[in-house]
Parts: C-alpha cells; sequence; structure tokens
C-alpha cells in the first residue's frame, strides 16, 4: 500500500506544528523519519491515523492508495486503524491493558474488523504469537502484560499491530524502552516480518544507530518542516542540512564506535 | 572475578564494595516449606578511584540496582562491607550518615518523575543543602550550579514545566552536585533523552568530572554512552560481575558469553 502526505500543514490551537511536509512512500517501501522531540514526528504519525487532538486543523493531502484521508470523519477513519493501518507505539507497558489477557489484545483487531468470535480469536492470537517469536504462544495468550518481560511485551504489540495484515505499518520510537540485545533482537523481528508480508513502514526515531537497521531511506524533520531527505547511508556520511549534521554529531558523540 | 587492571589507581579507592551479596527470602509456598532464597547480587567486588568514572552495565534483573543501593547505603548487605574513603558505610540513622551523603549525589533516569512539579527550580536545586545542613549562602550556591550546568539563574524562579526535557535533566544533575560532592552516581541518567540532549549532557557529565574533580558512577544499558564517558566497566549477569577491567579491554575483547552477545547487538553508525 502507498502513502503519500503531500504539503501536510497542521496547527494546535493555532500555532503550527507541521508545516508543508511531503513524502511518500511506494508499496512494500520502508521510509525513516528522523528528528527531536518537537519536530513534528509523532504529530504525522497521528495524522495518518486520524488521532489528532481535536484542537488540531488540518490542511494539505494524506492518500492512503487513491484514498484521501485528510477530512475523514473519525467513523470512516477508525475502521482502517488496525486493519489497514498498523501501528506499535513507543512503549509496551502503555499501550497494552493491565486487566486483559495476551489473548483477547492480539486478536482485537480481527474481532473489531473481522467479527471473528472467541475460539478462532484464540486460535488466531496463538498463531500470531508464534509467528512473532514469543515462548509457549499457546499458554502465554491466557496470561497478563505483567507477566511478560519488556521484550515481550513488544512482541505482543507487534503481533497485534500486524495479526490483520495491514499492509502500512506506522512505528514510533518501538525500541526505545528495551534493553541492547533485546532491542536487537525486536528490530530484527520487525524487519523479517514487513520484508515478508511486503508491508509499508514509516519508522520514527531520533536514534540514527537503531534507524540503520531497519530502512535504508529517510527523512529528516525539524520545526515542522522536512529539511533533507535520501538514503540512510548518506545522511550518514554526507549531512547537508545544519540540523541532520546536528544529529549525527550528537549520534557519533553517543553511539559505540567500533573502530 | 576480578580482573587485573594496569589503569586502576594503586591508591586506595574512594568507594570500595567487597564481598557484597543480597539475598531476598521469598514467600513460603506453604507453611510447611521453606521459603526459597533469590540471590539479588553474589560477592561483589567494585572500586570507585578517586576521579575515576566507573559505568556498570547489564541487563534488568541482572543486580547493577541492587549493587548500587548497597553501595549507596539504601539497602544492607546480607555480606560484604562498603568503605568510602576508608570508613564503613552502613545503612542506618541519617544522622550518622550525614558525612557520606554530603560527599555523593545522584542523578536518576527520568527528569520528569525526578523533579517536584509544584517546587519553584531554585528550591529544588537547594534541596540537598538543606537536607545536609550545609552552610554557606545557599542562594549563591544554586546560581553558580545553576550557571555551571548551562541555565541562567532566571530559571531558577521558574517550574519544571517550563522547561525542555534536557533543561530538566541539567536540573537533576546541578541537584545533584550543589553541595560539592565526591562522588556522582547516575542511573541510566540519559535513557529517556534525545540524541542531541544526550549528547549535551554527556558533554557536561564530563566536564563536570574535570573542573569539580568527580568520581562517576554510572549504571546504563546504553553502551556508547559507557565508552563516552566512562574509563572502567564493570559487567553483571545473574547476580554476579562477570568481568570488569578498562572500558576498551572489555568490550572490545569481552570474555563472558554474556558480555559477547551484548556487543554483538549493540547498534552502530558504520
Amino acid at each position: 500500500m502507498s502513502l503519500s502526505i503531500d504539503d501536510l500543514h497542521v496547527d494546535l490551537g493555532g500555532r503550527p506544528v507541521i508545516e508543508g511536509v511531503s513524502l511518500s512512500i511506494g508499496d512494500g517501501e520502508r521510509l525513516g523519519l528522523i528528528g527531536e522531540s518537537g519536530s513534528g514526528k509523532s504529530m504525522t504519525l497521528l495524522a495518518v491515523l486520524g488521532l489528532l487532538p481535536d484542537a488540531a486543523t488540518v490542511r494539505g493531502s494524506i492518500r492512503l492508495d487513491d484514498r484521501e484521508l485528510v477530512g475523514l470523519s473519525d467513523r470512516d477513519h477508525a475502521p482502517l486503524r488496525g486493519a489497514e493501518i498498523g501501528v506499535v507505539f513507543q512503549d509496551p507497558r502503555t499501550s497494552l491493558d493491565p486487566i486483559r489477557t495476551i489473548g483477547s489484545q492480539i486478536a482485537e483487531p480481527l474481532r473489531l474488523h473481522e467479527g471473528i468470535g472467541r475460539r478462532e480469536a484464540r486460535a488466531r492470537a496463538i498463531e500470531a504469537a508464534a509467528e512473532v517469536g514469543l515462548p509457549d504462544p499457546a499458554g502465554i495468550v491466557d496470561r497478563y502484560p505483567h507477566q511478560l518481560s519488556g521484550g515481550q511485551r513488544q512482541r505482543v504489540v507487534i503481533a497485534t499491530a500486524l495479526i490483520a495484515r495491514p499492509r502500512l505499518l506506522l512505528a514510533d520510537e518501538p525500541t526505545t524502552a528495551l534493553d541492547v540485545s533485546t532491542q536487537a533482537e525486536v528490530l530484527d523481528l520487525f524487519r523479517r516480518l514487513v520484508d515478508e508480508r511486503g508491508t509499508s513502514l514509516l519508522f520514527v526515531t531520533h536514534d540514527l544507530a537503531v534507524l540503520r537497521r531497519v530502512v535504508d531511506h529517510a527523512a529528516v524533520l525539524s520545526a515542522g518542516r522536512l529539511v533533507e531527505q535520501g538514503p540512510v547511508r548518506e545522511l550518514l556520511t554526507r549531512p547537508a542540512h545544519p540540523v541532520t549534521r546536528g544529529l549525527v554529531a550528537a549520534s557519533e558523540a553517543t553511539t559505540w564506535r567500533t573502530t | 572475578m576480578t580482573v587485573d587492571d594496569p589503569t586502576r589507581a594503586s591508591s586506595a579507592p574512594l568507594l570500595s564494595g567487597r564481598g557484597l551479596t543480597r539475598t531476598y527470602r521469598l514467600p513460603r509456598p506453604s507453611p510447611f516449606q521453606p521459603g526459597a532464597v533469590r540471590h539479588a547480587l553474589i560477592d561483589a567486588d567494585l572500586d570507585v578511584a578517586a576521579g575515576e568514572s566507573v559505568a556498570l552495565i547489564g541487563e534488568s534483573g541482572s543486580g547493577k540496582s541492587t549493587l548500587v543501593k548497597l553501595l549507596l547505603a539504601l539497602d544492607a548487605p546480607t555480606a560484604g562491607s562498603v568503605t568510602f574513603d576508608g570508613r564503613p558505610v552502613r545503612p542506618g540513622r541519617a544522622a550518622a550518615l550525614r558525612w557520606f551523603r554530603r560527599d555523593t549525589g545522584v542523578v536518576l533516569q527520568d527528569p520528569y518523575s525526578s523533579l517536584d512539579p509544584r517546587m519553584r527550580i531554585r528550591d529544588t536545586v537547594a534541596e540537598p543543602l538543606r537536607a545536609l545542613s550545609i552552610d554557606g549562602d545557599h542562594r549563591a550556591l544554586v546560581d553558580e550550579m545553576l550557571e555551571r550546568v548551562g541555565l541562567t539563574r532566571e530559571h531558577g524562579d521558574g517550574y519544571p514545566h517550563e522547561l525542555s526535557g534536557g533543561q530538566r535533566q541539567r536540573v537533576a544533575v546541578a541537584r545533584a552536585v550543589v553541595h560539592r560532592p565526591r562522588l556522582l552516581v547516575g542511573d541510566e541518567p540519559m535513557s529517556a533523552l534525545d540524541v542531541t540532549v544526550r549528547a549535551q549532557i554527556l558533554a557536561l557529565l564530563r566536564e563536570l568530572r574535570d573542573d569539580l574533580g568527580l568520581s562517576l558512577l554510572t549504571v546504563s544499558h546504553d553502551i556508547g554512552l559507557v565508552q563516552h564517558l566512562a574509563d572502567r566497566v564493570a559487567v553483571l549477569h545473574d547476580g554476579r560481575i562477570v568481568e570488569q577491567g578498562a572500558v576498551d579491554d572489555v568490550l572490545r575483547n569481552p570474555r563472558h558469553d554474556y558480555t559477547r552477545g551484548l556487543m554483538a547487538s549493540v547498534p552502530t553508525l558504520d
């Protein structure tokens, strides 16, 4: 599924937070979106999801294949979330419901969008849990989030995001809250699943070392504007815009250097 | 295991833990069975020399936090001992530990939750001065420290919500060192920060270390931070220090399987 954002403007209570962002992801392509907090990365994601705060006004165009999403009522937008657009947010502690079983959460998009029954939902949840490498899938679906490790919880979130086979996946700092080794495993899982299914991916992060593990192309946002985009390798070795240069310098000063 | 390390100062360490062990008794499964014992930390030796920067790495549950709590006398070891500048340190009455608290400062992970939202920045930073009954002009000491961490005295009149995440972490650092401790302990001091802010706080910590002659003890799972901030590193796994030594020796030539696996998954730019 292709996503194309054209001259997107978002104002929040009269204050511009996104000013003329244009970017596109072709069917099965992956794009990274980088920038500091407040640069508009997450707002861009929320605009695609139709989850901007009520105080927001949106101009420009966001097209999912041929469908225009800007101006869509929540009633028309909601069915796209989970079914055609999957989402993985940063912190699995807050994106999972503590009092519902893992299985019922993984299967929720199916129950919402396909109206399947309890038994089939459970079977599909077990299947999805196995696909994301959760141990003892048949047992884990009956457990609760607090009984899982951080990495397992994020696998649950990924299983939930992908169970309805969305053709576009949005990820917002999906591994920031994880340990180094868990982070690497989850990133590899991400990349593998997206590859296998030909899912288009928009991956938001401020961490260039994480970015280059998952995507080959990225766009740089700063203060609501897109300042540069291109192959990640180019951005890292020949950053053109001062903002990109700042991000690269900061990454070099804080990331493990092999030499 | 303790690795011989030529970079280590031969003089007596500032902070020293020997044979630190902490076990917890788990609840009994029934009145007729004994409760199991969990070993959170087993026989850990760790030194921090004056002016030295030491990092502790290991995954959640490895014993890093337990070790730090014991070293800071926030918890009592089941076995082993801690000394600071040669004096024994044990949890106990606040008055008996005041000398030790005056020589230590702590920065926690999350600048959002570690600052009281209802307190002016100036009062937050001044807290240790009051709590530790430090002599002198507190206002002047706070203003000086705010400037030293890259803020202004005007920031002192504001509240945490008026600051960015990076500025809040600078406030947390100012509060940790306002009473001029000799040792600064950081628990994941940068994991909640953006990369640019991370680079700034890292530079600030290095600067403070040089200017104030601070020793640093940093707990982190961020290998990049460890490389750029620490001289020595101790790796914890399953409650034991599995290796320790100079950062480049340990992390470039890891001997323990856990460290090898860790280094194989570290994100890099090249």
